[in-house]
């Protein structure tokens, strides 16, 4: 390398490393403002993404722990929207949020609303679709989700923590014992909107999600309740528009 | 393979296909859009990116101690640790 | 032609005033907006079609980082380019800065980097993979810096004058950059002035900076966009516009962000200054 790419590399080391002393070849004033800069935008990045974070926090708790998110967490993107899906995992493992077991899950559905309300645009799947498959395949079928939505498995009333931060919100009191696994697609507008499944639905969700075939969600779905209603959880997945496509399993 | 799962799937496919279900239509009312993306519900990255350097600074308090003082106490008598 | 956006003067259109701007489209030269708020789809993607159905649109990316020591990253390439396929855009701009390595670390910043023959070969080629990307010439700014290389072998001026040359990009000249670099680095504005190539011009930036103070009792004038512009950046402004002539002039302001009116009489005093040079 250069010396000239020697001194570009260790910028960027001194900036994203707060407790490396570089060679003083960087002015104190100078590199402060770089450091400020980088520290400064992560973190208020992360504010603006985990609004429902920052408010079960509050505001000091959050700033703190968004400092040490950014201090052990490298961005590894120019586009700083890929930045920060890493927090949920990050919470689960720091301490002081120990006694906020809800968290993590909290963090997850922040992450998917915002990559769902950023994602690509796709032709949603139809019914139509499916009529033009032969029935003897219809078990080994996989779909494809929309790039906006996504499954959350939760053991979280995730659905109503959600609804108690939104602006207009009445504020009623959040059951804590009430699972809420989630669906979340993207509307007609635009808009991320949040479906809770019922139990069974949920994890035929989820297995489909994750890839499996439509014969192997449905028995995971029937092994957690008989009763399990498959065309109403079809239907409700092709309404909202969150299937994109289906292929046969090979 | 499950005979109950078999049959559930042909009976609630043979179903589904017989609906013609309409997905809904892709973000085409551009006029809707206006309002919710300006309604700040789901456009967490409002600012995102800059090209300006922080007008903010940040001074890390070394000796912070970590007291949760946000919305988690209101939510629903939330204020001890929960054990799951 | 680097760009086609009108030697008028335009505003950066920022989140506070998206409803505003949509709902009664005032009259506004043109607008730029941050090319990376709009990657991919959904409502973001929808709402720049439909300003780009009122006003010409200039993209500003933050992101490229063409004057790193590596090569842009391949994802964020694309992504520029599925976002020009989609909409029509009067001109494409970046920064003369670096932000990542070749591990694909980044500073999610604009980082000064040396001006050097070998530096020079990096990045010509960066520019150019850029620009055979998105299919048409981009605009390189010229940054604010808060420290420099010691061992350059020419200026910021006469590496955009080598660019351009070597790979017919254009520049996009900002003027609160070059103020804030006369004042932290003794940038010789003539000089930096003189060295750029006229027909290059293709935009200027205007906007405000903050001044810092440190605990050694150094002070660093920061680009921070939340101010007006300075009665000494207007000047200079002048004094560019007598040398390169009328060019598309754009009011920055990126936080502390004022109501639209402070932002459109920030523009209406670019545009009179304009109009000065006009027969």
């Amino acid at each position: 390398m250069t010396a000239a790419g020697q001194w570009q590399q260790a910028l960027l080391d001194a900036i994203r490393d707060p407790q490396w002393q570089p060679d003083p070849d960087f002015p104190a004033a100078g590199l402060a403002v770089y450091r400020n800069n980088y520290r400064v935008g992560l973190m208020e990045w992360l504010a603006q993404l985990y609004p429902i974070c920052r408010q079960l926090l509050g505001e000091e708790f959050f700033t703190a722990l968004a400092r040490e998110f950014v201090r052990v967490t490298p961005s590894r993107s120019g586009n700083l929207h890929r930045y920060g899906g890493e927090l949920a995992g990050f919470i689960a493992g720091f301490a002081p949020c120990a006694g906020l077991p809800y968290l993590p899950d909290v963090a997850r559905l922040e992450w998917a609303l915002h990559r769902g309300y950023y994602a690509a645009d796709a032709a949603p799947l139809a019914a139509a679709n499916l009529a033009a498959i032969d029935p003897a395949s219809w078990g080994r079928l996989r779909f494809g989700f929309q790039p906006a939505a996504c499954v959350l498995a939760s053991n979280w009333p995730l659905a109503a923590i959600h609804a108690w931060h939104q602006p207009d919100s009445a504020r009623q009191p959040v059951d804590m014992q009430q699972p809420q696994p989630l669906l979340l697609y993207r509307d007609s507008v635009g808009d991320m909107q949040l479906t809770v499944l019922e139990y069974a639905a949920a994890a035929f969700c989820h297995a489909l999600y994750q890839g499996s075939t439509l014969e192997q969600a449905t028995t995971a779905a029937l092994a957690l309740d008989s009763g399990f209603d498959l065309q109403a959880t079809l239907l409700l997945l092709l309404r909202c528009g969150a299937l994109a496509t289906v292929e046969e399993a090979s | 393979m499950s005979f109950t799962s078999q049959t559930l799937i042909a009976s609630a496919l043979t179903a589904v296909v017989a609906m013609t279900v309409a997905a809904p239509a892709m973000a085409a009312e551009k006029e809707k859009c206006y309002g919710v993306a300006m309604a700040g519900k789901n456009d967490c990255a409002a600012a995102g990116h800059s090209c300006a350097g922080q007008s903010k600074v940040d001074k890390d308090p070394m000796d912070w101690k970590y007291v949760a003082k946000g919305s988690c106490s209101q939510m629903g008598g939330m204020l001890e640790p929960m054990k799951k | 032609m680097l760009t086609s956006l009108p030697a008028c003067a335009g505003i950066g259109l920022r989140h506070p005033h998206y409803r505003q701007v949509l709902q009664h489209t005032p009259p506004l030269g043109w607008i730029e907006l941050h090319s990376e708020n709009f990657f991919d789809g959904g409502q973001p993607l929808a709402m720049l079609q439909t300003l780009a159905a009122h006003y010409p649109l200039s993209l500003h990316g933050v992101g490229l980082g063409p004057g790193s020591a590596a090569r842009p990253q391949r994802s964020h390439l694309a992504a520029l380019r599925r976002l020009l396929d989609a909409v029509p855009v009067a001109a494409v701009s970046e920064h003369l800065a670096g932000n990542h390595d070749a591990g694909g670390h980044f500073a999610n910043d604009l980082l000064p980097l040396p001006y050097t023959q070998a530096t020079l070969l990096q990045v010509a080629a960066n520019v150019a993979e850029i620009q055979d990307a998105i299919g048409r010439p981009l605009l390189l700014e010229n940054l604010s810096a808060y420290l420099h290389y010691p061992h350059n072998d020419m200026s910021e001026a006469e590496f955009l004058a080598e660019l351009v040359a070597r790979t017919g990009c254009g520049i996009l000249l900002d003027v609160n950059n070059l103020y804030v670099n006369q004042q932290n680095l003794s940038v010789d504005v003539a000089a930096f002035l003189a060295a750029l190539p006229a027909d290059a011009i293709g935009e200027i930036h205007l906007a405000g900076y903050s001044t810092r103070q440190f605990d050694d009792g150094s002070t660093l004038l920061v680009d921070t966009h939340s101010q007006p512009v300075y009665p000494a950046v207007w000047a200079l402004y002048r004094q560019v516009l007598a040398r390169f002539g009328p060019r598309p002039t754009l009011i920055e302001w990126d936080s502390d962000i004022p109501p639209l009116d402070t932002l459109q009489a920030e523009a209406a005093s670019a545009e009179a200054m304009l109009q000065e040079l006009r027969p």
